[in-house]
């Protein structure tokens, strides 16, 4: 209706007599004028079509109808969609999911599930925190995403039924089970739809904090790289407790990573690395100042000094030896060293990596 | 920062894992009182039983090969050679029995349903005293003098697994209190006095199981494992479906691959609520049938 007016303003010095002669005589008006007509019938269907179908998704794909019932889902009633499912979109910056559905006769539903997260950094930390499944280029003008060694030159990852897709700030689940040859081309087919027209845009810069290679002959675990924030996304893929004890929030970016070391003789050896971004190096600071005593409760920090900065501390752990170093308003946090040595340098590495790109 | 004073950390799991050999527990560790137990020793007999034909290529269920399937378990499990007697050890003509099936996300499978509704119906049991039992109505679950937990074996992203003890966790009321860390307290929820001493029965449904995160599955973490996991001792079956969901995912990474977060809600309904045994030293498991990749 809003177009109806704005279309009616914009005529009204041409039309003054017939809008002062009141609606009927406005209405005839416009009937009288094909373009205000066509505009009007085209304003009206973009607007029922968006909101039943708000990717503006194909009708039909291979057999598959798509069908009229489509669902907004909020933040507030994710939990009622998808149970504790839920807590790992909110675990990110989630604003809304949008639900439709593709059916056909004797065949299994395709389930379209398209996150709106606040940012592309939330996007894509939803495809990393899982690498599997093929790399399938779905569009002819999509440029993929350089992964550097730290994740697949991917945006679109699809395995036994269910496409994965980052756009932008949008992380896609395209999905049917179980798969057939043909629901697999349905598939890949909505998720052209999907992006199309998206920009593509960078993955999240934080992710630069992790070099390469480390002294010794370490490496990074080549496109395992993860983003998030927050601690119940951490523990799901690496379990540190059950309670905050890092002072996680939507505010931190954490890239996460492996490195490994393969000798020519002997046995491998690998580390786990959380580089943790606060928003100052002050909170960075009083995140540790509490991690510390909690998870290091046996080797108390001088009161005095408190955690300095730039230096590593590094401690033994079960058989294994964590530490972490901070820098700046990045905490450096490992764990599953086996020599203390090689915690140290690494820790010192890695923040000397942090600093140089910090400046 | 909220007070993370007794915060349970990856260092106290890991030191459990060692303590487990010299009989400590994590319970402790978090704050439980431990469930007071006798000095004999226990045992808990899980039957596990595959068959190779009961999926299709398609995985559709082959519901002869299933119904043979069923009928070999609960025979193996009660020692009754009879398919109805074994039924009529487990449940009287005068019960009302519910059965609380996984129904949303990674269902149990329908035919599964069916079938052990025919072996009641069979043993006796009115058709009107059997009754879909899981959800949030408790008034049915109330009604029930017998309970048949029937889950899908599946991983949890919140509890490592969800799978026998999660089963019954609409019956608390308020799900969300139950996961994370208070997933240790699932074992709470066998004992409410509407629930105590109902379940006759845990039969899991691990035809086509998922063995990473859930309830929001990714189907490459699923695999047609083609099997049923029974037992009367939620506990010991637990442990078993926990031992086949682990053996998976080491299979599949090539290296270990530990459920994260870990499954405390298996040990803590042993050593706190006292529902069974989580010590595979004390479980008398009897595998039937297909023994390709069994992983146990």
């Amino acid at each position: 209706m809003d177009g109806i007016r704005m279309f009616a303003r914009v005529n009204h010095d041409r039309h003054q007599s017939h809008l002062h002669g009141g609606f009927p005589c406005a209405l005839k008006c416009c009937l009288q004028n094909p373009p205000v007509v066509l505009f009007v019938l085209f304003f009206l269907s973009s607007a029922l079509h968006s909101k039943e179908n708000p990717m503006h998704l194909p009708k039909t794909v291979l057999g598959w109808t798509l069908s009229d019932q489509s669902k907004a889902v909020t933040e507030k009633a994710i939990f009622k969609y998808m149970d504790g499912a839920g807590e790992l979109y909110i675990g990110y910056r989630f604003d809304h999911l949008d639900v439709q559905t593709y059916q056909a006769p004797n065949r299994e539903d395709i389930l379209v599930e398209l996150y709106r997260m606040k940012s592309s950094d939330d996007a894509f930390g939803l495809l990393s925190l899982d690498w599997t499944g093929e790399a399938v280029s779905i569009s002819e003008s999509d440029i993929p995403e350089a992964g550097n060694g730290l994740f697949p030159n991917t945006r679109f990852l699809y395995g036994a039924g269910l496409l994965r897709i980052w756009s932008d700030d949008l992380y896609a689940r395209i999905m049917t089970f179980p798969e057939t040859t043909e629901s697999r081309e349905a598939v890949l087919q909505i998720g052209r739809a999907v992006v199309s027209g998206r920009k593509n845009v960078s993955a999240p810069a934080f992710l630069d904090v992790l070099p390469p290679s480390l002294p010794g002959g370490w490496n990074l675990e080549p496109e395992k790289a993860e983003f998030l924030r927050t601690y119940l996304v951490l523990n799901s893929i690496y379990f540190l407790s059950f309670s905050n004890i890092l002072d996680l929030d939507l505010t931190c970016e954490i890239a996460a990573a492996r490195y490994r070391f393969q000798p020519d003789t002997g046995k491998p050896a690998s580390f786990q690395l959380f580089a943790i971004g606060y928003t100052s190096p002050g909170k960075a600071k009083k995140a540790l100042s509490g991690f510390h005593p909690i998870y290091f409760p046996d080797v108390p920090i001088d009161p005095k000094t408190g955690i300095t900065a730039g230096k590593p501390y590094v401690y033994p752990t079960e058989g294994k030896w964590s530490g972490y170093v901070l820098q700046g308003r990045t905490v450096l946090l490992c764990f599953e060293w086996t020599d203390r040595l090689v915690g140290e340098t690494h820790l010192k590495a890695i923040a000397d990596f942090v600093r140089l790109r910090a400046n | 920062m909220e007070s993370h004073k007794k915060s349970f950390t990856r260092r106290d799991f890991f030191r459990n894992t060692a303590a487990a050999a010299v009989g400590t527990s994590v319970i402790g560790m978090m704050g439980g009182k431990g469930f007071s137990q006798t000095a004999a020793k226990r045992s808990a007999r899980v039957v596990l039983t595959r068959d190779e034909q009961v999926l299709n290529a398609e995985n559709a269920v082959n519901v002869d090969v299933l119904k043979k399937m069923l009928d070999e378990t609960v025979t193996r499990l009660t020692g009754d050679k009879n398919p109805v007697k074994a039924w009529k050890t487990l449940f009287k003509v005068e019960d009302t029995v519910g059965l609380v099936h996984t129904n949303a996300v990674i269902k149990a499978h329908q035919e599964l349903i069916d079938a052990v509704q025919a072996a009641l119906v069979a043993a006796g049991i009115p058709q009107d005293k059997i009754v879909m039992a899981q959800g949030r109505d408790l008034e049915k679950v109330k009604a029930c003098t017998a309970l048949i937990c029937m889950p899908t074996l599946k991983a949890h992203w919140l509890t490592g697994i969800g799978t026998v003890m999660k089963n019954y966790i609409l019956f608390s009321g308020n799900p969300r209190n139950y996961h994370t860390e208070n997933s240790n307290k699932l074992g709470e929820i066998w004992n409410l006095p509407f629930v105590k001493d109902k379940t006759k029965l845990v039969l899991v449904d691990a035809l086509y199981p998922l063995c990473d995160k859930g309830p929001q599955f990714d189907p490459q973490y699923r695999w047609p494992y083609k099997g049923l996991v029974a037992g009367k001792d939620p506990v010991a079956v637990e442990t078993v479906c926990l031992k086949i969901i682990t053996e998976k995912r080491n299979q599949i990474k090539g290296e270990p691959w530990p459920l994260s977060p870990p499954p405390i809600c298996v040990e803590a309904a042993d050593k706190e609520y006292g529902l069974g045994t989580s010590k595979w030293e004390e479980i008398v498991l009897e595998k039937v049938g297909w023994t390709k990749d069994s992983l146990v």
